[in-house]
């Protein structure tokens, strides 16, 4: 079998507060094999503006993505949020646009978020044999907004971390719950924003587990930022860290 | 009651995010009807009924003509009265002349949404109509003097107590606190008006146009009360809430009535499509239905907002709604609440007016995975958004943030251009280094102090990834590309 | 007629259309064969029937809603009038029964059963030459005064334990919804398994009557603090017999 090309597509928020997420992706892609590119003009994927209304901002970003990334094999993200506004929201973006609706199209079928492209793609089934991944302790799992209802994926991440050699998994009350974020909604509504963050550390909270693990930093930054000024010890860790070994 | 606070948005959320007996009110409801509603989605309604369901509601609008043509034949041809009102006020000047004619001096009502939306209440009252809610929760907020909460059970804001000593005050009764002794005390106070009132009034859930029936769903028996005994009949109904076949009917009956309260069916199903009949030994005299532009005709000719016409106003998009768990219906601050109020509101009464109810969510998604009919609402905030962002004119909408809007503007700016990103990463983490304290920033300064005043924020990295690709991985990664 | 011309036009000028749609496939969306098939099952074996008798119990039971069996008419009629005895009134005075004019109920003999005893049953109905608004006038009296309220009923949907009722003369609203404790009798023969096959049987009529009921037990509220109760506005107990003779 030919060996698969990926470009790496590292939003925003990874690149700029949470490098270490990029790095355990690559890191298990590498272990997997796969052939890596980055394009180091990539910056972001358009949603905040979107999500805000200002489609004009959203489209030019959008364009600048397709531009870098259309000739790619496969672009994989650590992100359902980006990945679903590419797949999804593209196609609102450029509706009135038949050339730009087309190759919007033809770049969102071959962009995946991670776990999505581990499973279904590269048809990971043992995190263990596969990846030499461990994690010893109890983790919750948290279904991101855009990633659960609106791609797909739930089977995925919970295939990996079910199978990740010492890593017991409790899943929390109304794990599909949203955590509050919404983007600028999180700044604009911010009690708001904050009480539905205080549901999900409640229900974090009451599995007993050690860490929450998502596959969305945006969430996790939340989640998180909520649980430390809380005062709580429970991390909360991206499904690559786990997965590249490093959630020890 | 309409709803007219002076608070904002965020004002009266968090009034009720404080409030921990309305959380736990609203908690229950959504535990119960919320995913009683998801169970029965996943055990006994097919995608595929959704999906007809859906395919159903949209052939209607989009041949809504005829499909309230026939409606209004069938009914006439029972000798029923139907009235189109275009505006709001047509519609209750005809309920106040039919009261006139018949010199109506009680009215009942049976729960009707439309009714608070069109302002008929004051207007009967102005003139002399006593008018008593006799849904158990609309009685209740009627004698309280407050606005429903809640779409389907509009007093949950209210605990038992309060309940208790409301009836204590408006009903003369001893003090109790047990929902059945309150609940046959409401039943004999109203059954003294239900038996006694010349008019009822009632909502539609679901017309059917091939058969010339309004169709009612209640567990409680007071609807059958309204439109059963009093000598007038008025069935008010916003013009999308029919279907064309009775086949259709029994498709969109059996998902409201799980969507609003996870049930197989209500107590009671009413269809009724006219006055008593020759021969028939009871029902009203005279019936009348009006049928209720007031915005809605914009929105069907809309292809953005057409698609909000098809809810069916089960509820349970509240039912699921995590902002609405946490900031409950009065802060809705109109007539509909919840996800499907975040969508009506701004369309009915003004963008501009309702802004905060087009941004104040999470987008989360929740809302259209569990209506029955699929309604699309995180779609239309988004589109409602983007008229905010730089004004719309069909609509009237000035944008509604300069300031937001520069921001957005220098944002794209520097989202062209990986150096311009660069060296705002390069900035902000000069920027940050006296708000970092045990490598979380603590307190933040413009937008991130919102975030900052109950969560901590991380940091910029000192090395971006693509600052670590550059070093380190691409150099590890034999033959890996840097293009 | 003239507001709905221009109701109409300004619905076809917001959906871009000039003339009115066709109407032919908006009035028959129901897949071919579909109404046949409902039909057609619906028709079942005593066997199938007795099935879903079984079904109706457990339907029945969180809707607070009594079922009870019988072998024939004689037998319902001896247990109904038993009920009667037994049950008091929920705002005092006389005993009043009012009932349909049905021959399934008046099968059930209850003003013979019921001579000696202090239980006034009356027939919903107008007496002959009667004028209607005055009968309307002196049944609305009675019903208001009644305990109990005897109804036949078109179909049984198993499923959901839900009674069609269609008026008509002798068929009145009031019947199934002023008096306290509503009774119900159906024959085996009217059992369906479900809504669907219930509305199918509705549709097989041609013309529905002005008014359609369909009623699943006694009347019920959760609107305070979400706990279930029984008894709201209209009846507060409800029976149903099914003959299964």
């Amino acid at each position: 079998m030919t060996q698969p090309n990926v470009t790496l597509f590292i939003q925003c928020l990874v690149d700029s507060l949470s490098p270490e997420t990029g790095d355990a992706m690559v890191s298990v892609l590498e272990r997997l094999g796969v052939r890596m590119h980055y394009p180091p003009d990539q910056t972001c994927c358009g949603q905040p503006a979107f999500n805000s209304g200002y489609r004009n901002e959203a489209a030019k970003t959008a364009r600048r993505f397709l531009d870098i990334f259309e000739n790619s094999e496969a672009i994989v993200c650590p992100s359902g949020s980006c990945v679903h506004m590419v797949r999804h929201h593209y196609l609102e973006l450029f509706r009135d646009d038949p050339v730009l609706l087309d190759r919007a199209r033809r770049v969102g079928a071959k962009t995946f978020e991670f776990t999505e492209y581990l499973v279904d793609v590269l048809g990971v089934t043992d995190p263990g044999t596969q990846l030499g991944s461990r994690y010893d302790g109890t983790v919750t799992y948290h279904d991101s907004c855009h990633l659960s209802r609106g791609l797909g994926i739930r089977r995925q991440p919970r295939l990996l971390l079910e199978n990740v050699p010492g890593l017991t998994l409790v899943e929390m009350d109304d794990s599909d719950r949203c955590c509050g974020f919404g983007g600028t909604f999180s700044v604009k509504y911010p009690e708001i924003s904050t009480a539905l963050a205080d549901d999900k550390v409640q229900t974090i909270l009451a599995t007993g587990a050690g860490a929450v693990v998502g596959c969305d930093v945006s969430c996790l930054m939340n989640i998180k930022g909520r649980l430390s000024r809380l005062g709580s010890h429970v991390r909360a860790l991206h499904i690559a860290e786990i997965l590249a070994g490093e959630g020890k | 009651m309409q709803q007219n606070s002076d608070k904002t948005y965020s004002e009266l959320s968090q009034d009720a995010i404080g409030d921990e007996e309305l959380h736990a009110a609203i908690r229950m409801v959504q535990n119960g009807m919320g995913k009683g509603a998801q169970a029965m989605w996943r055990e006994e309604i097919t995608p595929e009924h959704r999906r007809l369901a859906k395919e159903a509601r949209l052939r209607t609008l989009n041949n809504l003509d005829a499909v309230l043509a026939s409606l209004a034949e069938k009914i006439r041809a029972r000798g029923g009265h139907v009235y189109f009102a275009a505006t709001a006020e047509d519609a209750r000047n005809y309920c106040l002349e039919v009261a006139r004619k018949n010199n109506v001096r009680l009215a009942v009502k049976g729960k009707s949404m439309t009714s608070a939306e069109i302002g008929m209440d004051p207007l009967l009252e102005e003139n002399g109509v006593e008018v008593v809610e006799t849904d158990l929760g609309e009685y209740i907020i009627q004698l309280a003097g407050e606005a429903p909460s809640h779409i389907i059970a509009p007093c949950i804001h209210m605990n038992r107590k309060r309940i208790g000593k409301l009836f204590q005050e408006k009903l003369g009764i001893p003090y109790s606190e047990d929902p059945p002794t309150l609940t046959r005390a409401a039943r004999k106070a109203l059954r003294e008006k239900l038996l006694g009132a010349d008019m009822g009034i009632s909502g539609c859930n679901i017309a059917c146009a091939e058969t010339g029936h309004v169709c009612l769903v209640s567990n409680e028996g007071n609807i059958r009360m309204c439109t059963t005994m009093p000598k007038v009949h008025v069935a008010l109904m916003g013009m999308e809430r029919v279907t064309a076949t009775l086949a259709e009917h029994d498709m969109l009956l059996r998902l409201l009535t799980r969507g609003a309260s996870a049930q197989k069916v209500s107590t009671y199903v009413s269809f009724m499509g006219g006055p008593r009949q020759p021969g028939e030994t009871d029902g009203p005299e005279e019936f009348h239905l009006v049928i209720i532009d007031n915005g809605r005709m914009k929105m069907l000719a809309d292809p953005r907002f057409r698609e909000v016409l098809s809810c069916i106003r089960c509820g349970g998009c509240l039912n699921i709604c995590p902002v609405y768990g946490r900031i409950g219906g009065h802060a809705y601050n109109g007539t509909y609440c919840g996800p499907i109020g975040a969508v009506l509101m701004p369309l009915l009464e003004g963008v501009n007016k309702h802004a905060d109810l087009c941004r104040g969510e999470s987008l989360c998604g929740a809302c259209k995975d569990i209506c029955p009919v699929h309604n699309d609402l995180p779609r239309m905030l988004s589109e409602l958004r983007y008229m905010l962002a730089y004004g719309d004119e069909k609509w009237g909408v000035e944008p509604v943030d300069g300031a937001e809007a520069c921001a957005f503007k220098a944002w794209g700016a520097v989202m062209s251009s990986r150096t311009a990103y660069d060296l705002l990463v390069k900035a902000g983490r000069i920027v940050q280094v006296p708000f970092v304290k045990n490598g979380v920033l603590g307190k933040g300064v413009g937008p991130l102090a919102k975030w900052t005043a109950s969560r901590d924020f991380p940091p910029i990295a000192k090395k971006t990834f693509a600052e670590r690709w550059k070093t380190d991985h691409a150099k590890r990664l034999n033959g890996a590309d840097n293009e | 007629m003239n507001n709905e011309q221009q109701f109409l036009d300004r619905i076809r000028k917001a959906l871009g259309r000039d003339q009115a749609p066709d109407e032919a496939t908006l009035f028959s969306s129901r897949p071919e064969g579909e109404l046949e098939e409902l039909l057609r099952r619906a028709d079942r074996d005593r066997a199938g029937r007795l099935e879903l008798l079984e079904e109706l119990r457990q339907s029945a039971v969180p809707l607070n809603l009594n079922v009870h069996t019988a072998e024939n008419l004689e037998e319902a009629g001896r247990r109904i009038a038993n009920l009667a005895l037994v049950s008091e009134t929920e705002w005092g005075g006389d005993k009043h029964i009012l009932m349909h004019d049905d021959p399934v109920l008046h099968g059930l003999k209850l003003p013979e059963l019921l001579a000696g005893d202090p239980v006034a049953v009356d027939v919903a109905a107008f007496e002959p030459g009667e004028d209607e608004l005055a009968g309307k006038q002196r049944l609305r009296g009675i019903a208001e005064r009644a305990y109990i309220g005897l109804t036949g009923a078109d179909w049984c949907a198993a499923d959901c334990a839900a009674i069609a009722l269609l008026t008509g003369p002798g068929h009145g609203r009031a019947v199934s919804l002023v008096p306290s404790i509503l009774i119900s009798v159906v024959t085996l023969d009217r059992m369906v398994a479900d809504l669907s096959e219930g509305y199918a049987q509705l549709e097989a009529r041609g013309e529905l009557p002005a008014s359609v009921s369909f009623i699943s037990g006694p009347s019920k509220t959760a609107d305070i603090e979400g706990q279930l109760v029984h008894g709201a506005h209209g009846p507060r107990e409800m029976h149903l017999f099914v003959i299964t003779g």
